[in-house]
């Protein structure tokens, strides 16, 4: 959609046709080191990136703010002596990850990472350092949105590779949603994807559905510790280390979001109900549109919770 | 002569009387008819108000700014009442579940339409609260689908990584 001739008129082969939704599948590196300016060619992982540029004509001579991406200076003067129009550029990337350990490896504390379980959040104020990961992130980004889950189902081997013993899809979940909560910088907004159903495990996804669970109680958690600090203290003061006496919640209620895209799309999973794609683990084009919906809404609310 | 003039004088007032009843009619009969054509008008207004009148099933959907039919026009509710078929009294308490309210000449309320604002609706729902028609999903009631247009502007505006697997495609 991101990349339609006319809004007014989006084809479907613009939003649905295999060359797009393939961009940097199975290992093919798109234009990232091209644009010269991408620290995420320096992530683990590089050769499964893609990269946009989208442009927005924001400003011509003179003052005038430029909305959004203030982050960086991504901006391509075109000068004349009278006038300058300024093309302002942010990033649109795209990079493959499958399992939720790596999620957590990725949002790792940046000492050694051998705890298996959840540490919870960090104190407020408390000096930490970030990963490289992150630093990259922090660096080029202010959105991470995260849309995975279906390898741990049907690649579960992959998925459990050099895990700790007796993990489940639920705990390794569960760990990385606390990770990333842990270690995200405030300037980073972060939306967790539930994932939906392959179709060769109909009736056998009750792990699937356990992480999705997990996640849905992790941010109903975190929604409730921001709403009633009280009962946050509480909790944190009967739950931690007594060496933990630091307020521990870094309230990130508005920027590490839900989109419950397996919730809704499991009404349209299985047998003649499937919106079927061009495999057994994807969906056609309304279960995409759906999913685009479902992160303008709760990006825009969390908008608005800011302003509150 | 004299008497003559007085025979003819005489014989003219049954002539004035009934002119006169003549004319008294005619003025009645047009009093009458202005009086016909303003009670259509009359009626035309309350139809076009009728037609404004839009009942609510919801109590605690009630704008706050808006005047209710009865503090805007009570002495037409009766007739606005009947002509909408309910035949209720609108002039009842507000804990009645139907809420007729008017705003000048402006509908601000309707059953199917939330009075509540865009942003109120969007705050009180989350992604999980669609549903589907067939394979057209339905966002919750009253918040608006995001235009492509709306997309893009939003997108452009921050810098922006996908993590994740091709059903992040």
């Amino acid at each position: 959609m991101i990349n339609a001739k006319d809004l007014n008129d989006v084809k479907l082969k613009e939003i649905d046709e295999a060359q797009t939704l393939n961009l940097n599948k199975d290992g093919k590196s798109t234009s990232c080191a091209d644009f010269g300016d991408r620290k995420i060619v320096h992530l683990a992982g590089r050769n499964y990136i893609a990269c946009i540029n989208l442009e927005q004509e924001k400003q011509k001579e003179g003052g005038g703010e430029v909305v959004g991406a203030d982050k960086h200076d991504n901006i391509m003067n075109n000068s004349t002596t009278m006038t300058t129009t300024k093309k302002h550029v942010t990033f649109f990337d795209h990079g493959i990850l499958y399992c939720y350990k790596t999620l957590s490896w990725m949002w790792r504390d940046d000492n050694t990472d051998d705890l298996a379980g959840p540490r919870g959040p960090r104190p407020s104020g408390s000096s930490w350092t970030m990963n490289s990961n992150v630093q990259i992130f922090e660096k080029d980004y202010d959105m991470i949105i995260i849309a995975m889950g279906i390898w741990e189902l049907s690649q579960l081997s992959t998925c459990t590779m050099k895990t700790h013993p007796n993990s489940t899809v639920s705990s390794r979940l569960a760990v990385a949603l606390d990770r990333i909560h842990r270690n995200t910088p405030n300037s980073l907004r972060v939306v967790f994807r539930t994932s939906a159903f392959d179709t060769r495990y109909t009736d056998n996804d009750q792990s699937i559905r356990d992480a999705n669970t997990v996640a849905r109680y992790f941010f109903e958690e975190m929604r409730q510790n921001a709403s009633f600090p009280e009962i946050r203290d509480k909790d944190n003061t009967d739950h931690h280390d007594s060496s933990d006496h630091e307020p521990s919640f870094m309230n990130k209620n508005n920027d590490f979001l839900l989109v419950d895209w397996g919730a809704v799309m499991d009404k349209r999973s299985f047998n003649v109900d499937r919106i079927t794609g061009d495999h057994p683990a994807h969906y056609g084009i309304e279960a995409r549109t759906l999913f685009i919906q479902q992160l303008m809404h709760e990006l825009v609310k969390a908008d608005l919770m800011k302003t509150m | 002569m004299m008497r003559q003039h007085g025979t003819r004088r005489n014989s003219l007032v049954p002539l004035v009387l009934v002119l006169s009843a003549l004319l008294l009619f005619s003025l009645n009969q047009i009093r009458r008819q202005n009086s016909i054509l303003s009670l259509d008008k009359q009626s035309v207004q309350q139809q076009d108000v009728a037609k404004l009148i839009i009942r609510s099933n919801s109590t605690t959907s009630t704008p706050v700014a808006a005047p209710t039919l009865t503090e805007a026009t009570t002495s037409t509710s009766a007739t606005i009442a009947t002509s909408t078929g309910t035949g209720s009294n609108n002039s009842s308490s507000s804990s009645s579940t139907n809420t007729t309210m008017i705003h000048d000449d402006y509908v601000i309320h309707h059953e199917l339409i939330s009075p509540k604002s865009t942003a109120d609706l969007i705050l009180n729902t989350s992604s999980s609260d669609y549903k589907w028609v067939g394979k057209a999903w339905i966002p919750p009631q009253g918040v608006p689908v995001f235009t492509p247009s709306q997309i893009r502007a939003y997108f452009t505006k921050h810098n922006i990584l996908i993590l994740g697997d091709s059903t992040s495609r």
